[in-house]
């Protein structure tokens, strides 16, 4: 594709301004400027975003819903924990004694070698399960994933209960003397990749044929759109994205289990769902939503805030089937071109 | 007469118990406007269905442009220069006009080395052949029916294919459509040198469009020729005598 008409598109823009954003906010932390709970939340909003995109290119995109998809965060969070608590784990213990965080080069060495081996694990369970998933459509091909996703934890936490990574106090620090604001840039750089990637999914022509697969499958193929190839490439990217906020994931919280928990699955479709399928914008604004809505809910309804937010997500669906995004775009066509 | 560009071999095929295709055997010559017709249930849909790939035969053979491609995914056969309508419109539907012609000029014969430039370049001159450019930035889902059978024959022309396989694409239309329909069916073929087969119940239509065509009931293929010689074929008169009316048309028309 023609690089200007690349970058003069309204999803190039909105990705850019909001990269920009999170580059302002983190500038302004790192300068003390705002407090430290910004920053926290600006992590947060990240990692929403980022996993809702990831899922976005197999079920926004092609129209597919893994429901296991929490499985490919937790094999990024496992990565991490390996690389780390296992792997590393001598050099860091040797280190962690005369310093009181481990060095930078040792920071981004750990960080690429658990992108690696969380993107070789996830790509293998990808392909593996999608050669032999794929095949279903709709409902089979979601429960199919519901299924692969408690097979891989409890492989995963067998595993573990030989080798125990960060189950216990596996390092001195898991934190490893780490601010927030190394967080918040590790996330940084993780949201780059996935909206810049989302979006060349989107406006290229892989993802004209991913968008013939949502509509019609049948149509797609009989047009040339190799549908079953393309089915395992998005499902091998959303993994891979999501097992990069896995590793974000793990780095910042020293614990791992949780990531594979169906619940974070069920949050990376809700803001899909909330947003509105089919677009690029639409999960990153599901995201923006669902954030907004649970952190407010979670601050001021205490224990009722899931009740709440499960309320909320049952009304969006019943009346408003096509997201946020898709209603907009029914409801004021001349914002089309900017909710694309 | 021209050289075959597509043999359909002894073909068979069953679904269980039921034969929905039993032997078929014809060839259908480059260039030429090709006619499918039988009563309803007679396996027409199921000889498209094998001829572009949705279905395997369980015996036979089909050979386009000299290959035996009987073994390959519709999307193999598309990008061979196979296109198809579909009796039952499937539009992307949430996807302009014009992206749905795209699609067709992106993953067609020139899949491998066609710029989106190109495709969209493509795609809006069949959209104005067809009539349909007015419309190219409306969702597919929104057009009537009229258009959408349109959009269906512009997504599978921008593939720029050299055959196109039509399942009744004059099905539900008025019969002042019916006439338009018919004029850039033999456009296609006349001006873009396409090659068609097609599956019609309009009587009229076909028999005034297709140069050659075979008759198929129960699956069996009971008649092949001109329409004139078609029509007058006993075999046919009695398989359509369900429908006297339509044989009578038929006799008449011949």
């Amino acid at each position: 594709m023609n690089i200007s008409r690349l970058v003069s598109r309204k999803g190039f823009i909105i990705s850019t301004l909001l990269v920009f954003f999170f580059l302002v906010l983190g500038l302004l932390g790192s300068n003390g400027v705002i407090s430290r709970l910004y920053i926290a939340n600006g992590t947060d909003l990240m990692y929403f975003i980022g996993i809702g995109l990831a899922m976005a290119i197999i079920m926004s995109y092609t129209g597919y819903v893994s429901f296991g998809h929490a499985v490919f965060v937790g094999i990024g969070s496992f990565s991490a924990a390996y690389i780390l608590a296992v792997f590393n784990k001598p050099r860091i213990m040797e280190y962690m004694a005369q310093h009181d965080r481990i060095s930078n080069a040792m920071l981004s060495t750990y960080f690429i070698e658990s992108l690696l081996l969380a993107s070789i694990i996830a790509l293998l369970v990808a392909v593996g399960v999608g050669y032999a998933v794929l095949r279903l459509r709709g409902a089979f091909f979601a429960i199919a994933t519901i299924g692969l996703d408690y097979v891989v934890m409890y492989l995963v936490i067998y595993i573990t209960s030989m080798i125990s990574p960060f189950g216990g106090d596996e390092l001195p620090n898991p934190n490893m003397g780490l601010t927030d604001m190394t967080f918040y840039w590790m996330h940084f750089i993780l949201f780059i990749a996935t909206i810049y990637t989302a979006y060349l999914v989107k406006v290229s022509k892989f993802g004209y044929g991913l968008a013939s697969i949502r509509e019609d499958e049948d149509a797609a193929e009989v047009i040339g759109v190799d549908t079953f190839r393309y089915k395992v490439y998005a499902f091998a990217l959303a993994a891979v994205l999501a097992s990069f906020w896995g590793i974000a994931s793990a780095f910042r919280k020293s614990y791992t289990t949780h990531d594979f928990s169906l619940l974070i699955s069920i949050v990376m479709i809700v803001e899909n769902v909330v947003g509105g399928l089919g677009t690029f914008i639409g999960p990153i604004i599901g995201a923006v939503i669902y954030y907004i809505l649970n952190w407010l809910l979670i601050t001021t309804a205490g224990q009722l805030a899931l009740v709440i937010l499960g309320a909320f997500v049952v009304v969006i669906v019943a009346f408003f089937p096509e997201g946020i995004v898709g209603l907009l775009r029914r409801k004021i066509p001349s914002l089309r071109e900017w909710l694309e | 007469m021209g050289e075959p560009i597509l043999i359909v071999e002894n073909v068979t095929k069953r679904f269980g118990g039921l034969t929905a295709l039993s032997q078929v055997s014809f060839n259908v010559n480059k260039g030429e406007r090709f006619g499918i017709i039988g009563p309803n249930g007679a396996g027409k849909t199921t000889l498209f269905n094998v001829i572009n790939g949705v279905y395997r035969p369980d015996t036979g053979r089909v050979v386009f442009k000299g290959t035996d491609i009987t073994n390959w995914p519709p999307h193999r056969r598309a990008r061979f220069g196979m296109a198809r309508t579909h009796q039952v419109v499937k539009p992307f539907s949430e996807l302009t006009v014009l992206e749905n012609a795209m699609i067709g000029a992106l993953f067609g014969p020139r899949h491998k080395d066609i710029t989106e430039e190109e495709a969209r370049e493509i795609a809006l001159e069949t959209l104005d052949f067809l009539g349909l450019k007015e419309k190219a930035g409306l969702p597919a889902g929104l057009l009537n029916v009229q258009e959408k059978k349109r959009l269906e024959l512009a997504r599978a022309l921008s593939s720029q294919p050299e055959i196109l396989l039509l399942d009744e694409v004059l099905a539900g239309l008025v019969p002042s459509e019916i006439e338009t329909m018919v004029e850039l069916l033999k456009k296609i073929n006349e001006e873009k040198g396409v090659t068609i087969v097609m599956i019609e119940h309009v009587m009229h239509a076909i028999m005034n469009l297709a140069e050659r065509m075979i008759v198929l009931d129960f699956g069996r293929k009971i008649a092949e020729g001109s329409p004139e010689e078609v029509a007058n074929n006993p075999e046919v008169i009695a398989a359509y005598l369900g429908n006297p009316e339509l044989a009578l048309k038929f006799v008449k028309k011949g």
